[in-house]
């Protein structure tokens, strides 16, 4: 059999190296990292029977948002707050919360095996709108309307919007109201630490089954942070999220079109015809 | 459920220069690096992928194999030469760029099967056993693969080496056939 010519001489091997060469310094960009991992996680979350991890977690986020406007009102009525400042009565303080009806905060979501937590930014409108944005953003969008029972889900990468229907999430909307009824709940005090320099004061609540540790500046009454932890389905098996809220801002305002259930221009409809799990 | 953004930040950056050295476009080696993972993804869902790379790289190149026999093809009936417009004007200068761009036209004439062998094991370094692991064949039936590709490619690029062709033989017959080659069984 004819030997392959020497390696110097071989136009192959000299054509491979070459072809090498010119492609080692290259890479994939961010924008096609980013395409293809919005791509990815739009894929998980489609078929029926896919495990809907975010969708469990935006219904603990829901049910958060309910304990942080509580514990804001509840944390008042316990027994050590310290005197640091002029105190303040419940019914003030269920008076401020009815009379703030946005919320915004930053919800960092640690999920067991991973290593980097989920960020996402919730912003929370009455009567019973709520935004669910990916950060950093150029993920998906989840907006809310509790009242009329629906949800868009906007896909930038696929430029998708995914209409929804949504099931009860079992607490009213009127969040004030529930606030005025669990004006006399009981906290445990958990003393004081630093957070972002500020000497906060700790309370652990409890609350339709979450447990929520809220962190307030005393003086300012201002809430710092909220850590709690939740138990949710992922592919049918029980796991522990830790949640915590940051950069808590109440009454801020809140333009309406951040909660319309219209698709933005350009996106193509999908409305999914599915029925709720019962 | 895989973590998607850990497999892509480890193994992105392998998986797009295994697009990339096949494709030798920036944009067709987008697309199919996302092909490739979506097209890993719905593994997963049917059975437990334990090496994402090894995957991926596989779905990669079998992916860029065809779309590059079909640029080739889709070339070959619309006549254009134009060698300059396959590749990266800026990746690297002449005679190399011509020589990476002739090596990938030859890439597209030669049956898939060798091409998906040679590129695996000869611009991604994968064994003889690897390859066989994941294509399902024999290691002699790798053996056989990539000896008749190179042996094919190399009779492609004689055009351009310089290493003396049979008397008579036109040289340029097999870069500009327009008919696909029948796939061997």
């Amino acid at each position: 059999m004819k030997a392959a010519p020497p390696p110097s001489e071989d136009p192959v091997a000299r054509a491979v190296d070459t072809l090498r060469r010119s492609s080692s310094s290259r890479g994939p960009s961010e924008e096609i990292l980013a395409r293809t991992l919005a791509a990815l996680l739009a894929e998980t979350r489609g078929p029926v029977g896919t495990p809907f991890l975010r969708r469990s977690m935006m219904i603990a986020t829901m049910k958060i948002a309910a304990v942080v406007l509580v514990a804001a009102a509840g944390l008042f009525s316990l027994v050590g707050l310290p005197p640091a400042g002029p105190t303040m009565a419940f019914a003030e303080v269920a008076q401020m919360l009815r009379n703030s009806d946005t919320l915004t905060c930053l919800v960092t979501t640690q999920i067991p095996g991973k290593k980097e937590p989920l960020l996402m930014r919730v912003l929370f409108k009455e009567p019973g709108f709520l935004r669910v944005e990916s950060v950093p953003s150029g993920g998906p969008v989840h907006i809310t309307d509790q009242t009329g029972g629906r949800r868009i889900v906007l896909d930038p990468a696929t430029r998708t919007a995914r209409l929804e229907k949504l099931m009860s999430y079992g607490f009213a909307n009127n969040w004030a109201e529930r606030l005025r009824k669990m004006g006399g709940s009981d906290g445990e005090s958990m003393g004081r630490k630093r957070i972002d320099g500020i000497e906060a004061q700790g309370f652990r609540i409890k609350q339709d089954g979450i447990e929520a540790n809220v962190w307030v500046d005393p003086k300012t009454r201002r809430l710092l942070l909220v850590e709690t932890s939740d138990n949710v389905k992922a592919g049918g098996k029980p796991i522990t999220v830790k949640t915590s809220l940051s950069e808590i801002i109440l009454g801020s305002k809140l333009d309406d079109s951040l909660f319309t259930l219209d698709p933005p221009e350009g996106y193509t409809l999908i409305e999914d015809t599915r029925q709720p799990p019962k | 459920m895989p973590d998607w953004q850990e497999i892509l930040r480890r193994e992105g950056p392998l998986v797009w220069r295994t697009a990339y050295q096949i494709l030798g476009d920036r944009a067709d080696a987008d697309e199919c690096f996302q092909e490739a993972f979506l097209a890993a993804l719905q593994v997963s869902r049917r059975e437990q992928v334990e090496h994402w790379r090894a995957l991926l790289q596989r779905l990669a190149t079998a992916r860029a194999v065809d779309r590059l026999r079909e640029r080739v093809r889709r070339r070959s009936r619309e006549q254009q030469a134009d060698m300059s417009a396959l590749c990266d004007a800026e990746a690297q200068p002449l005679p190399d760029a011509e020589l990476s761009e002739r090596l990938r036209v030859a890439i597209a004439r030669i049956p898939r099967k060798q091409a998906e062998v040679f590129s695996l094991h000869c611009l991604d370094d994968w064994s003889y056993q690897e390859i066989a692991g994941h294509m399902g064949i024999s290691i002699n039936a790798v053996g056989v693969l990539l000896h008749r590709g190179r042996k094919q490619l190399r009779r492609l690029l004689g055009v351009s080496s310089g290493v003396p062709q049979v008397a008579g033989r036109d040289p340029t017959a097999d870069l500009g056939a327009t008919s696909p080659r029948k796939e061997p069984s």
